[in-house]
């Protein structure tokens, strides 16, 4: 599967599995998954396999 | 009865998508470090802050939020979209964040002077205001497409000065005193502004807020500059509210007596 561009070979794995191997802050990201906004209490319910798409982003400076 | 100096600040508040504001400066949070933020934010009198939102990196400790004090308006930006539907699309995921509702809406395709589409501006605030955004787009100062943003749903219109990062100032002033003068919300110009001085000319000229970020970023004292620029739009809006005295076309008029001179 693809996570923020990068090729993992994740299958099976929850989304919360998946981001805490990834060592994320989990209290400060957002999770697009498929193209589609995850909710937090999707984390646990959700499993990936692979040829998903996640992306992961988070606030940076900015102006 | 004349208010007293003191009354006119005080009772000086603004609001944006319900917010009543004091402070009329909302800093941009790019190119300086995480570290300075309250200070720089406590120095500026700012109330507001943008953020941009990337893809988070693994394993990466620090994160803005843990530095920005919880009173802070949070305003994400949607940099990096190069159309509508890209804005759309950080836009709810930054909400998502639970940051609350504002969103700056930016877009651009083209990469040497970082100037905003217009076109794809408004369809973006349109589609956001309508999903109960807070919608502040950035935009070149075009009378007819302030009009439209107006007619979109935006909760105010940020005209840029300049160029993003450039710290030329106020280079389109004569259109952003038209927008001043003809839009009905709260103009914020955004982008562009370099020194404190151009700031308090923006405020003087009656704009309700300025956005800065890299003039404070790229000053050599940043805290100090991030306060220089805190006095200059309080001094700015001061002025505004005491109502500059005319200009004289040619000539002067003397301030002192012209009877009684010494011969």
């Amino acid at each position: 599967m693809k996570v923020n561009g990068t090729t993992y070979h994740y299958e099976g794995q929850t989304v919360q599995e998946v981001l805490t191997a990834l060592a994320f802050r989990m209290d400060r990201i957002v999770v697009e998954y498929n193209g589609k906004i995850l909710s937090k209490a999707d984390w646990e319910s959700t499993r990936v396999s692979a040829a998903d798409t996640m992306e992961v982003v988070t606030f940076v400076g900015g102006g | 009865m004349t208010l007293s100096v003191q009354d006119m600040e005080t009772q000086d508040t603004w609001t944006l998508g319900g917010h009543t504001l004091h402070s009329r400066f909302i800093l941009g949070s790019g190119k300086f470090s995480i570290d300075l933020i309250e200070a720089v934010l406590e120095e500026a009198g700012a109330e507001m802050i943008t953020l941009a939102l990337r893809r988070a990196v693994g394993g990466e400790v620090e994160n803005i939020l843990d530095a920005i004090p919880k009173d802070t308006i949070l305003i994400p930006n949607t940099s990096g979209a190069r159309d509508a539907e890209e804005a759309v699309r950080i836009a709810r995921l930054s909400r998502a964040t639970g940051c609350g509702d504002f969103v700056k809406v930016e877009i651009m395709k083209d990469s040497k002077y970082l100037l905003p589409h217009n076109g794809e501006t408004i369809k973006a605030t349109e589609i956001l205001a309508n999903e109960g955004f807070i919608v502040l787009p950035y935009m070149y100062p075009d009378l007819e497409v302030a009009r439209d943003l107006v007619n979109a749903g935006a909760a105010a219109v940020m005209p840029l000065a300049a160029p993003i990062g450039s710290n030329r100032g106020l280079q389109t002033k004569e259109f952003i005193k038209i927008l001043v003068n003809e839009i009905d919300l709260p103009i914020i110009v955004d982008a562009g502004i370099g020194a404190p001085s151009q700031a308090a000319e923006a405020m003087e000229m009656g704009v309700a807020a300025i956005m800065a970020n890299t003039a404070v970023a790229s000053a050599g004292h940043i805290r100090g500059m991030a306060k220089a620029f805190g006095l200059a739009i309080q001094a700015g809006r001061l002025a505004y509210l005491s109502k500059l005295g005319p200009t004289l076309e040619t000539g002067g008029t003397a301030s002192s007596p012209l009877t009684g001179f010494l011969r």
